[in-house]
């Protein structure tokens, strides 16, 4: 029992190295006021230092959708990556998809916006293939990698 | 102390220290819970003023308190970025409803710093605090009041709940100082539901009756052996006084005969005295009647007359009134024959025993030994002081017993070289 | 005169024939109420003295059998028990005298005296020995035909020499009969001898004296 306890912490801690926790009021005023503008009905707040960015996980809406954010020192969102539904996605990219993938069952949409710039990734699954797919707003494929 | 105010006193300094930490636990976490409240007041006051400067950047440029609760003050970007967000209790000169000129109050600031196109701004929202003296003092008079009610619950248990929880410990304890062996009193007894009470009431008892067993064997020991001797004794002095008629005896051992006579008579003596004793105690004397005392008196001084007159004593009776009482016959014959008796002959050549009796009350005076004799002792049995071997050292002891039978009084008193014994025939039960 | 002597203590018993004998009465002795009760049925006796605790039997049993034949007057109960009870059932029975042992062969000869002369005189209670008269009733002493005056002590102490003429009466069984019995005797041996000394005085003129025995007690003799 003793051993578990001590990898569980162990493990707790090698996850702290590459990222940390931090509290709320450890939060530079910037980070979170930019925050709290930019998502205001954000709720389950946790924030963790990534890279020399700060990371925050949140939800929104009455089903919990996932969002994952990373603002600058400076409070500015660097980029936001947020869990979609099929038919949230936009036109283009459901059209593609029923051309190229008919058949493949499409797990895990998410929107990630980086700037201007806004991708959509997702999982393909057809029997026993499995796919990652990023396209762009317009329905370009970006990548597709076997999973 | 009784028990009930002992409790009672042991229970308000323990609420004392209960209500005083109660009231340093409750005044932190209050105030905590103020704050926290307080804090997330300014939090969401704070969200408001964020949302506003983004449709009117006039409030940009209120940077002080005085028209609102909250400032803005643009900041250097270094300074910005090294910013978190702070809640401080600080002290502004506000006016409050209730001042007349704007005072040192409390409050709690919330400070942050935002960014509205590309410049930095420094926030700080006030809100005013509750004042912590006032605080204390309205918590401090709270637990006063909930000390003072609890001490005043208890004393209304007290008096109400536990007395009457104790009554039948109380009963019994009264019962039990009224109880004398011998007396053939009930024993105690107290209805109660109490287990311990009960026990207690059991052991009383029991502890009781054994006592009073004993009591009785003892009584009757001395009854019964002081009884049993009383042949034996006659035999011996009566073959005695036979042997002396018929013989022929030279003088010594005729003297010799005499002394183990009178040694026979003092034990005869002492017997009867013990029989008279164990008879008045087992309440033998049954016989009530209204008993002239002034009259036993006068009896007893004209028999004594002569010997009084041989002593050279002068005895004197002073009676202003007639002293009845209500007792046996007999026993009122002994109480006056013993004291005067004891008069007369504790006494000294050329003395005298005056005797008066006034009220309830028989009193006779000695001229005698010239010291006081021992209070305590002196109506104890075969108290002798001094050198004296022939009295039975029972003759007072007899008269206490008897005096005790009916609820009499009779006292010593050693006062100007006269030794005097008083009693007062009046029952004080 | 006849007596009978109902005790179950056989030294005791033999004591009191003994002293009684000398007196030249008719003595019968019953140790236990059997006998004591067939005896009591076939005689009668001038005096009984009769013990309560009795082997086979209370001796107050006998004292009613004897009031039932009208000869419960004669009876002195001799009893160690002093107890108020018996005493005043006895009494009540008929008996004419209790005495508590234990008592002095002077004390128990005056009472059964007594008892016989209230039995033989009527009433008439005067004692006339030599050329002394004794009037009981009256209280008075005559010397030949003289009256002589005694205080009240002196003609008890006569009258209990005369009841226990020619035999020994102890200083302390006179001082008991005459000052009462818890009288501190030691110390009053002096006081009895100037007592008897007055009273000596007193019968100068009669033919009775009386002398000292072994400086123990006084005897009452003829001249």
């Amino acid at each position: 029992m003793k051993k578990i306890i001590l990898a569980a912490l162990l493990l707790k801690l090698t996850d702290r190295v590459s990222a940390q926790d931090i509290a709320q009021n450890e939060l530079p005023s910037l980070v979170r006021n930019s925050f709290q503008k930019t998502f205001p009905k954000a709720s389950d707040v946790e924030w963790e230092t990534e890279g020399g960015l700060y990371k925050v996980e949140f939800e929104t809406g009455l089903f919990g959708t996932d969002h994952h954010a990373w603002f600058d020192g400076a409070g500015k969102l660097v980029r936001h990556k947020e869990e979609i539904g099929k038919s949230d996605l936009p036109a283009a990219v459901r059209s593609k998809l029923d051309k190229a993938f008919s058949g493949y069952r499409v797990d895990d949409i998410d929107k990630i916006s980086t700037g201007t710039k806004v991708t959509y990734t997702m999982e393909l699954k057809r029997f026993t293939e499995e796919w990652k797919v990023a396209f762009d707003a317009a329905g370009n494929m970006l990548s597709k990698i076997a999973d | 102390m009784k028990l009930l105010n002992q409790s009672l006193k042991y229970l308000s300094v323990s609420l004392l220290f209960v209500v005083s930490l109660w009231a340093f636990v409750f005044y932190f976490n209050i105030l905590n819970e103020i704050k926290e409240s307080m804090d997330e007041g300014l939090e969401n006051y704070k969200r408001q003023i964020l949302y506003k400067v983004q449709a009117d950047t006039s409030i940009l440029h209120q940077n002080n308190f005085e028209e609102g609760f909250f400032a803005i003050q643009p900041v250097a970007r270094a300074a910005a970025l090294s910013a978190k967000d702070r809640y401080t209790d600080t002290m502004l000169y506000m006016q409050d409803a209730d001042d007349e000129t704007p005072e040192l109050e409390p409050v709690r600031m919330l400070s942050t710093v935002f960014e509205h196109q590309d410049r930095y701004y420094r926030l700080d929202i006030i809100n005013s605090m509750v004042e912590e003296d006032d605080l204390v003092k309205e918590l401090f008079r709270e637990a006063l009041w909930l000390y003072l009610v609890l001490v005043a619950g208890l004393i209304l248990i007290n008096r109400y709940v536990l007395q009457r929880l104790w009554r039948p410990f109380y009963s019994l304890l009264d019962q039990l100082k009224g109880f004398r062996l011998g007396s053939n009193q009930a024993l105690p007894v107290v209805a109660t539901d109490t287990k311990e009470f009960s026990d207690l009431q059991q052991a009383v008892r029991a502890l009781l009756q054994h006592s009073t067993e004993t009591y009785e064997q003892q009584k009757e020991f001395i009854g019964n052996a002081a009884h049993e001797l009383q042949t034996p004794l006659a035999v011996a002095t009566n073959k005695l006084e036979l042997m002396l008629e018929k013989g022929n005896f030279e003088a010594a051992q005729a003297e010799g005969i005499g002394s183990v006579m009178q040694i026979i008579e003092r034990m005869v003596r002492l017997n009867k005295s013990l029989l008279l004793l164990t008879r008045i105690e087992s309440k033998q004397f049954l016989n009530e009647e209204l008993v002239p005392v002034h009259l036993l008196v006068r009896q007893s001084v004209s028999d004594l007359e002569e010997m009084a007159a041989f002593r050279q004593v002068s005895m004197t009776l002073s009676a202003s009134a007639t002293l009845f009482a209500t007792m046996d016959n007999a026993l009122a014959t002994i109480i006056v024959s013993n004291l005067v008796r004891n008069a007369l002959f504790h006494n000294i050549p050329s003395g005298t025993v005056q005797i008066s009796i006034s009220g309830h009350t028989l009193t006779i005076r000695n001229s005698g030994h010239h010291e006081a004799l021992d209070r305590e002792k002196i109506f104890s049995r075969f108290y002798k002081p001094g050198a004296r071997q022939s009295g039975t050292g029972l003759g007072l002891a007899i008269v206490k017993a008897i005096c005790e039978l009916y609820g009499f009084s009779v006292s010593y008193d050693f006062a100007g070289g006269l030794h005097c014994f008083v009693v007062d025939f009046q029952t004080h039960r | 005169m006849k007596i009978l002597i109902i005790e179950d203590e056989d030294a005791l018993r033999e004591t009191l024939a003994a002293s009684l004998a000398q007196e030249h009465f008719v003595i019968e002795t019953a140790a236990d109420f059997h006998t004591a009760r067939e005896k009591i049925g076939v005689y009668d006796y001038d005096c009984i003295l009769l013990d309560i605790m009795l082997p086979g039997g209370n001796g107050l049993a006998l004292l009613a059998e004897l009031k039932q034949s009208d000869k419960a007057e004669n009876v002195i109960i001799i009893s160690a028990k002093d107890s108020l009870d018996d005493k005043l059932k006895g009494l009540e029975l008929g008996a004419d005298d209790y005495l508590t042992k234990p008592f002095h062969i002077a004390e128990l000869n005056a009472r059964v005296k007594a008892v016989l002369r209230r039995k033989k005189l009527d009433g008439k209670n005067r004692i006339e020995v030599a050329n002394m008269l004794l009037d009981i009733g009256e209280r008075l002493l005559f010397i030949n035909g003289e009256q002589v005056p005694l205080n009240r002590k002196e003609f008890d102490v006569l009258n209990y020499f005369l009841l226990n003429r020619n035999r020994l009466v102890t200083k302390t069984a006179l001082a008991e009969h005459v000052w009462g019995d818890d009288i501190d005797q030691a110390d009053n041996f002096d006081f009895i001898y100037y007592q008897i000394k007055n009273l000596r005085k007193k019968l100068q003129t009669a033919d009775l004296s009386i002398e000292a025995v072994y400086g123990i007690g006084y005897k009452l003799v003829e001249k």
